[in-house]
């Protein structure tokens, strides 16, 4: 008796439980609806606040891939060649150059080419796009730099399936050939930054030298030339860039407040 | 009374900072008594430079420096002890500025960091000037307190002639007092037991990862002799040298970093220990000690994880 009496207390019980879970889930459903609608409105108005910044502010610095969003210091991709090969300006040169030959054509092909691609396939289409790409440009690498290109080492292929190249494979919202162009510009610049500050930097600071020829009489900080180095430098530098960012769009913000 | 309390108030940091910083004393002491006034110069510089660094991050994240908050002291003054006394002051002052900017106040201040500060110091100078630091005047040899220390000796540690199948010529009793050339304040075997027995009792520290630790670099010592030694001299020199005994006290058992569960003490004392033993023997550094701690350290959450027992759900089968 007290069995069945506990089994249909629990029963009872059960179903406000799932009353409760589903008036939740009504209830966030209509707080995102109730967001998507204040968006839409205030798009409509032309003025929009989120978290303190103006939309069109918060825009500019997304699309910005050379400063504010540069794709290795605050995005965080092709982390590997900057803290590994980029040692030096010669191999921080030779890196950039491959950027440059990359990234923007396989960004405009991937845009052009992928497109019908299935969700799964399209990582498999911007991979062999990149492959197909990177044979002309490690030649030209090559022509260009000599025996130099060696100082990358296996950089150079693992450049090639980087996410700075293949990461818009994520994205299926296609952009426009003259968009993805100017994004792939942009991100190689950017990316071509960061390489030669850090690699010339690198250079002096650990062996005391740029480019083969001595500046300064002995190395000041060796580690500089090492791994570790590397990401201490990486580390340092990411936060220097992302403090400077932070603080030139509050003081953009600023400005924009009546 | 309220404000007065409250102005009193202290970081969780100071009383730790503080026993160490006292522990700290005499190992100054008497390096200023074997190797000169340049060991003070040296600690000034350390403690000025950890001085910077706070007020640096103070004024980058916008918070209010805290006075009580005196770890940094006590991590640049460890960092300092374990050089030489004729290191450069740059590189006391860059190895500071290492050990409290990066190996502290960017994981976020004290008790954030994954690994002791003062090792992550010493390593970043190890690497950058591995000649300055791993060479060590004798001691009541003449060192210039200028920026230079001039023509003054320098010779290899005890580590190093293990570590090439030599024997060391060091008796017992210099081996003990610290009467060696060895990094000048890391060497006083008898009176870091004596910190470390001061600290015990103060319950700065807990006992158990320091004895296991060197339980563990004893038995192999012992076991596995490297030069011409029997065992009982191969423990003597093993323990002794290579900062052994003072990365029992200063690296290993900070309390800001060591795992919580006795359980998880023992076996952190039981891996140190065989790390340093590895980095000793086969790692390229005189000082494998520092080494060790930075891959040891980082480990001392998971082991209190996996020695927790585990708790099983209500009802579950």
């Amino acid at each position: 008796m007290d069995d069945r009496r506990k089994k249909k207390k629990r029963q009872s019980a059960e179903p406000r439980k799932k009353d409760a879970k589903l008036l939740k889930r009504a209830a966030k459903r209509e707080e995102r609806a109730e967001k998507l609608k204040n968006i839409k409105d205030a798009r409509k108005s032309g003025r929009f606040e989120r978290r303190g910044l103006s939309l069109s502010l918060e825009e500019a610095a997304r699309r910005d891939l050379i400063f504010l969003n540069n794709p290795v210091l605050v995005q965080g991709l092709a982390l590997t060649p900057l803290v590994v090969a980029a040692s030096t300006l010669r191999n921080a040169l030779v890196l950039a150059l491959m950027g440059f030959l990359l990234i923007t054509p396989v960004r405009l092909l991937g845009d052009i080419l992928a497109r019908r691609a299935p969700g799964r396939m399209r990582a498999l289409v911007y991979a062999l796009i990149s492959g197909a790409v990177y044979i002309p440009a490690l030649f030209v690498v090559n022509l260009v730099f000599g025996a130099g290109a060696v100082g990358a080492g296996i950089y150079l292929p693992v450049l090639a399936v980087d996410g700075i190249v293949l990461s818009r494979a994520e994205i299926p919202l296609r952009e426009g050939p003259l968009r993805a162009l100017e994004n792939g510009l942009k991100t190689s610049l950017g990316y071509a930054l960061a390489l030669l500050f850090t690699g010339a930097l690198r250079g002096l600071l650990g062996e005391g030298r740029l480019l083969g020829s001595g500046v300064l009489a002995a190395a000041p900080l060796p580690i500089s030339s090492t791994v570790a180095g590397g990401f201490i430098f990486a580390a340092l530098l990411a936060a220097a860039v992302q403090l400077a960012a932070a603080a030139y769009l509050k003081e953009r913000k600023g400005g924009e407040e009546p | 009374m309220s404000e007065q309390a409250e102005k009193r108030e202290l970081h969780a940091s100071f009383r730790p900072s503080r026993d160490y910083l006292i522990a700290l004393a005499p190992l100054l002491a008497m390096a200023v008594y074997l190797y000169g006034w340049r060991v003070l110069l040296m600690a000034a510089a350390s403690l000025l430079t950890a001085l910077g660094c706070d007020l640096l991050t103070a004024l980058f994240t916008g918070r209010k420096y805290d006075s009580s908050e005196i770890s940094s002291y006590m991590f640049a003054l460890i960092y300092t002890v374990m050089l030489p006394a004729t290191a450069s002051y740059h590189i006391v002052a860059l190895g500071t500025a290492v050990a409290v900017l990066l190996g502290k106040q960017a994981f976020g201040g004290y008790g954030g960091y994954p690994f002791h500060p003062s090792a992550f110091g010493f390593a970043f100078t190890a690497v950058c000037f591995q000649d300055e630091v791993f060479k060590y005047p004798r001691p009541f040899s003449s060192i210039n307190l200028g920026l230079s220390t001039g023509d003054t000796v320098l010779y290899d540690g005890i580590s190093t002639t293990l570590r090439l199948g030599g024997v060391p010529e060091v008796d017992l009793t210099d081996l003990l007092i610290g009467s060696y050339a060895g990094p000048m304040g890391a060497t006083f075997c008898l009176i870091i037991i004596a910190c470390f027995v001061l600290l015990v009792m103060r319950r700065t520290i807990s006992w158990q990862e320091s004895f296991f630790f060197l339980l563990t670099c004893g038995v192999i010592a012992a076991l596995l002799p490297r030069a011409q030694l029997g065992w009982l001299d191969s423990l003597a020199y093993e323990m002794c040298s290579g900062a052994v005994i003072f990365a029992a006290v200063f690296l290993v058992s900070t309390p800001s970093i060591v795992p919580k569960a006795p359980a998880a003490k023992a076996v952190y004392g039981i891996v140190m220990g065989l790390a340093v033993t590895l980095f000793r023997r086969i790692g390229y550094f005189e000082m494998g000690v520092c080494f060790a701690a930075l891959l040891v350290n980082p480990l001392a959450p998971w082991l209190d994880r996996i020695t927790q027992p585990k708790k099983t759900a209500k009802g579950g089968a």
